[in-house]
């Protein structure tokens, strides 16, 4: 290699370089399908709830099963909103997931979490689960009572068990709603 | 209460007693000017998002007036049909503001949310060896939040 230096400027004659090696890029790692997750849900009844499960509960009878603007603000005084899951719809419009809840998340995963955010509930990777889930949410929301499940999860790398109540509002122009507060203590 | 408060009070039932003595004392622009005050607090109220009781209590106070401008025959029940539709109207655009803004409340963006990994990287890390599943999962968020970081 050969450096001339010039008026404190140092000049390097390109031609007596070593070549560099290549550098052969990998490709980038492809991620691993998504596992077909399915759920096997009982009925469970709402007496046996978990306390944040029963207090949301009660917050929901004391609005008269209404849905009031400062619901979601009532569940963050009460530390409770991290618990919950909120997916509402426009008239004739499917479910789509404005909240999730932390359980969901540590179970899932924050990039489903992220991807999952202003989408709609049957667009989850997890299809089969999802579509299971959805005759859950149908039947809060049209029966305007709590609904209170065991839920275990399978497909994953060792199955989840969770419980979940379930509320749903109907507005009269149609519109849906459904909030879901997750308990999950084992992860 | 002055004559300029009493124009904007809405009309109950029991203020009005029409007999003939007092139909003299009927004052139409007052009572009409009274009756359309309560109209559009009605719906500006509505429109505006207060409270459902609070709503109630404006629609409570419309319809008392209504039925006292009836009373004193100032307003023919001809106009019924249409002031049940526009209250229908007002009352179904009051309800779906109230819906969406209870759901806009919930809304949470995706930064909020909390880095965790998925069940496959957990499995992944254990197999990397990892000495358990919550020290997968710490080494997972390590690595995220320094990605985060470096991307910033």
């Amino acid at each position: 290699m050969t450096i001339i230096a010039i008026q404190n400027r140092l000049i390097v004659d390109r031609a007596s370089l070593l070549p560099m090696p290549s550098i052969r890029r990998s490709r980038p790692p492809v991620p691993p399908p998504e596992p077909m997750v399915t759920a096997t849900i009982h009925r469970q009844p709402v007496s046996v709830a978990t306390d944040a499960q029963s207090t949301v509960c009660e917050m929901w009878r004391g609005s008269k099963a209404e849905l009031p603007p400062s619901f979601a603000g009532d569940l963050a005084a009460a530390g409770l909103l991290r618990h919950c899951s909120f997916l509402s719809a426009e008239r004739d419009g499917p479910l789509v997931f404005r909240r999730i809840a932390d359980a969901t998340v540590r179970a899932l995963g924050t990039e489903w979490a992220r991807q999952q955010l202003g989408k709609p509930n049957e667009d989850d990777p997890h299809s089969e689960y999802a579509l299971q889930i959805s005759d859950q949410y149908a039947e809060a929301i049209e029966g305007g009572e709590p609904v209170h499940n065991l839920v275990v999860l399978h497909g994953l790398p060792s199955p989840i068990v969770y419980s979940h109540m379930l509320i749903g509002w109907t507005s009269p122009e149609g519109q849906k709603a459904l909030l879901s507060c997750v308990s999950c203590p084992s992860i | 209460m002055s004559d300029l408060d009493l124009m904007f009070t809405p009309l109950r039932k029991s203020q009005i007693r029409i007999s003939a003595p007092n139909r003299l004392h009927c004052d139409p622009d007052r009572d009409n000017l009274a009756l359309i005050m309560s109209m559009a607090a009605y719906v500006r109220d509505a429109l505006a998002g207060v409270s459902g009781r609070e709503l109630a209590r404006r629609r409570a106070l419309l319809r008392d007036s209504i039925a006292a401008a009836h009373e004193a025959g100032m307003l023919s029940t001809i106009a019924d049909p249409l002031i049940d539709e526009m209250m229908s109207a007002v009352d179904g655009a009051a309800a779906e503001r109230q819906f969406s803004a209870a759901t806009d409340a919930f809304a949470q963006d995706k930064t909020d949310l909390p880095i965790h990994p998925t069940p496959i990287q957990v499995a992944a890390g254990l197999e990397a060896g990892a000495r358990s599943r919550k020290a997968a999962a710490r080494i997972w968020q390590a690595m995220a939040g320094a990605l985060a970081g470096s991307a910033r």
